[in-house]
């Protein structure tokens, strides 16, 4: 018989015992610590998968906050331009303004130079036609100009029209009973002698009807001329008239050059 | 020379005796928990693990993995007894190299003891999964007069396990021995080889086929389940 039933038994027996010495020392443990792993693992790559998801919801928010600054940054860049420009205009329209003023202010010293200026020459002018004319009159005509200027000043006040007497008359007296006898003044642009002194009195006491003591003033900026005058009212002779001539052509030359220098510029 | 080691008897008293059969089997069995003593002493999770540890997770994950295909079931339950049954019948064919050895499989009663308590086995994972009534209730399908049929059939795919398993390890076994008398250089060495391989295909083959078994038994608590959802089904169209 090839099958031995007590070796049968004795397998079987054997078997079992094997198979429950297997699954306590070899089969629990090995699996045990297989699934440990495994769940180890699993565990690690949820852990893994949680901060994959963390560090994608990070670098979301993080590009969200990029996004915002960049806007932020464009804005404020837009808002800067936008007040550098307001700034540029508002400086452009102070420098245009300044430049303006200092255009007026340049024009206005033109002005005043050119004032200075026709003033000074007209003054020159004045002498030098007063020193030639007195040298020609003397020289030609055996005459000094001081007397043909009185001569012409006496004949202005004789023939002066009725209201300007009477409006000088009047003004004179005035001054007579308010303070003093001076208050009726001679200028002169030059020294006047006794004689023509004398004759100066007696007109201006022609022509006042009064008893008034004219004082006498050497007044040189009155250029070759000699002027009665009392608070209010003044009769003049001098160089005047053709001085004024030659101002108004000097100054015509001087608005040409202007408008000339701006139809350049 | 002896067709098996039944035969070979070292000590007797009465009606017990030692042969050569239970002795290898008890020194397969000494192998086997030594090996898995030290490869278990020092279990570790991580991070350099033994060679032993790895040798054995991965014959056992392998095992683990062979069942779950087959079964379609958890593995877990299973893998003690069918792990336990691969595992001596490939370390008992292995041995087999070692000169003098008899292994205990080319015992016909060693192997009618495995297939026996693949035979026990069997209902014992079935009626543990489906219950009493649904297990044996498999062996009234598909109709009554079948039950003469699946009991015979349980028997002789019992006998054909015992008989396979031994067949091809006592032929190998005695082929090596032939040849050995005959030519006793060279070809008795392939022939070992030979057998090796044929050893751990027949180790394979047992524990599949006792798998496929056991599978089948537990798998009529699934069926049920299928049957009674797919009555659920039908009811609620």
């Amino acid at each position: 018989m090839i099958i031995d039933i007590f070796t049968v038994l004795v397998q079987i027996i054997n078997f079992l015992i094997l198979v429950f010495l297997l699954k306590k020392f070899l089969f629990n443990r090995i699996l045990n610590i297989i699934d440990e792993r495994e769940s180890q693992i699993g565990k690690q790559f949820a852990e893994a998968e949680q901060k994959e998801k963390d560090a994608e919801q990070e670098l979301e928010k993080q590009r969200e906050i990029r996004e915002k600054l960049e806007r932020e940054w464009e804005d404020n860049l837009a808002k800067i331009k936008r007040e550098i420009e307001a700034k540029r205009g508002t400086m452009m329209a102070e420098a245009r303004e300044a430049v303006k003023e200092v255009q007026a202010e340049w024009e206005r010293a033109i002005l005043t130079q050119r004032e200075a200026f026709l003033k000074e020459l007209r003054r020159l002018s004045c002498q030098q036609v007063f020193v030639i004319s007195k040298k020609v009159l003397s020289e030609l005509a055996n005459t000094r100009l001081e007397d043909q200027l009185i001569d012409s000043f006496i004949t202005q006040l004789e023939e002066l029209d009725e209201q300007k007497r009477e409006e000088f008359k009047w003004d004179a007296a005035k001054g007579l009973s308010e303070q003093s006898k001076n208050r009726v003044e001679i200028n002169t642009a030059f020294p006047l002698s006794e004689e023509s002194k004398d004759l100066l009195l007696k007109k201006v006491k022609q022509l006042t009807n009064n008893d008034i003591i004219p004082s006498f003033h050497i007044s040189p900026s009155l250029i070759c001329g000699i002027e009665l005058r009392t608070e209010s009212k003044k009769i003049a002779w001098s160089m005047e008239n053709y001085l004024d001539t030659l101002e108004r052509g000097l100054k015509d030359i001087f608005v040409e050059n202007k408008e000339f220098s701006n139809l350049k510029e | 020379m002896e067709i098996t080691p039944d035969n070979i008897i070292y000590w007797q008293w009465e009606g017990f005796h030692l042969n050569a059969t239970i002795i290898s089997t008890w020194l397969v069995m000494l192998v086997l928990l030594l090996i898995s003593w030290l490869a278990t002493r020092n279990l570790v999770m991580r991070p350099k693990i033994s060679r032993w540890q790895v040798s054995l997770e991965v014959v056992i994950g392998f095992i683990r993995e062979q069942i779950k295909e087959i079964t379609q079931q958890n593995p877990d339950p299973f893998i003690p007894f069918l792990g336990s049954l691969f595992l001596f019948i490939s370390v008992s064919n292995l041995l087999d190299i070692i000169p003098g050895f008899r292994p205990p499989t080319g015992s016909l009663s060693t192997t009618t003891a495995l297939a026996v308590c693949v035979f026990f086995a069997i209902p014992i994972f079935g009626i543990a999964r489906a219950g009493f009534k649904n297990y044996f209730k498999q062996y009234l399908e598909p109709s009554v007069l079948m039950l003469p049929f699946n009991i015979i059939g349980e028997f002789s795919r019992t006998l054909a396990l015992a008989v396979r398993l031994f067949g091809n390890i006592m032929s190998g076994s005695l082929i090596a021995g032939i040849l050995l008398i005959i030519a006793p250089l060279f070809l008795p060495i392939i022939m070992q080889v030979f057998g090796l391989l044929i050893g751990q295909i027949q180790a394979y083959i047992f524990t599949i086929l006792a798998t496929v078994y056991i599978g089948s038994a537990a798998q009529a608590e699934n069926e049920l389940k299928m049957k009674k959802e797919k009555e659920g089904s039908e009811n609620n169209e």
